[in-house]
């Protein structure tokens, strides 16, 4: 590890972790769980305005938000439905390029829709 | 003497460490060393827990992220068993988080002088960098 960097040491943990079924349970549990939580804020909805909804404890909302509860699909549908969205799943082949070339790419994009946004308008709009 | 380091940017937030640099040059990054010495599960949920703020952003919710008190910190909250503190101090006008140091929560409470000695890094901290 000496001469790398603090970025560098990171990325290459990232890398030896991002398949592990942990590393991508934890990415599916804080997306579902922001996902509700923006919602509920949006919709100026409580904890315990869900748990009425959902005829469940408020401690149990807490447990879904909190992401240790491993829930079924179906307690998922029931949430989305009490927030009256849909459930979107797909499955998609393992990208197994490593986290930094992803990264990359990523800011790559980024950067050319900054770039072309600031010549075309938002959403490369090219209309007049 | 503390100063900052970057540890990850995922395009929304920078992920920065305190380190610690020794007397004698040698550097001692706390959260990094908290990181390295979980196991491989913990690790990973650990990871992307830290990589997901660094893409995505603050959490909203704030069974994830809360402060503590009259502290300046904040805590990042991973619900692995057992759970997972790890103390940062979140610049949200500058989309970065400082992360200090980690610890697994043994009781209900996080102890007021584990709380104050992470504080006590930070003041350090700002004090090094106001005397430059």
């Amino acid at each position: 590890m000496a001469g790398k960097n603090l970025q560098e040491r990171f990325l290459e943990l990232v890398d030896k972790n991002k398949d592990s079924l942990e590393f991508k349970l934890e990415e599916l549990l804080y997306d579902i769980t922001e996902e509700i939580y923006k919602r509920m804020e949006n919709l100026g909805m409580s904890q315990q305005d869900l748990a009425r909804k959902l005829g469940v404890s408020s401690a149990y909302v807490s447990k879904i938000l909190r992401g240790n509860e491993n829930i079924s699909l179906k307690t998922l549908l029931k949430v989305a439905l009490a927030l009256d969205l849909e459930v979107e799943l797909y499955l998609k082949p393992l990208d197994k390029r490593s986290f930094r070339f992803k990264k990359r790419e990523a800011f790559a994009w980024t950067n050319y829709k900054k770039v072309f946004e600031k010549h075309q308008g938002p959403g490369f709009s090219t209309a007049a | 003497m503390y100063k900052l380091d970057l540890l990850y940017y995922g395009g929304k937030v920078k992920i920065m460490a305190i380190v610690k640099v020794m007397p004698d040059g040698r550097e001692k990054v706390l959260i990094e060393k908290f990181i390295n010495a979980l196991s491989d599960e913990l690790q990973g949920k650990v990871l992307a827990f830290i990589t997901k703020i660094g893409d995505n952003g603050f959490p909203r919710n704030r069974e994830k992220m809360k402060k503590l008190g009259s502290y300046d910190l904040f805590e990042l909250k991973i619900y692995t068993n057992p759970q997972i503190r790890i103390f940062c101090i979140p610049d949200f006008r500058k989309n970065e988080l400082i992360l200090i140091d980690g610890e697994f929560k043994a009781s209900r409470k996080i102890r007021k002088s584990r709380l104050d000695s992470i504080q006590n890094i930070w003041n350090d901290f700002l004090k090094g960098n106001r005397e430059e």
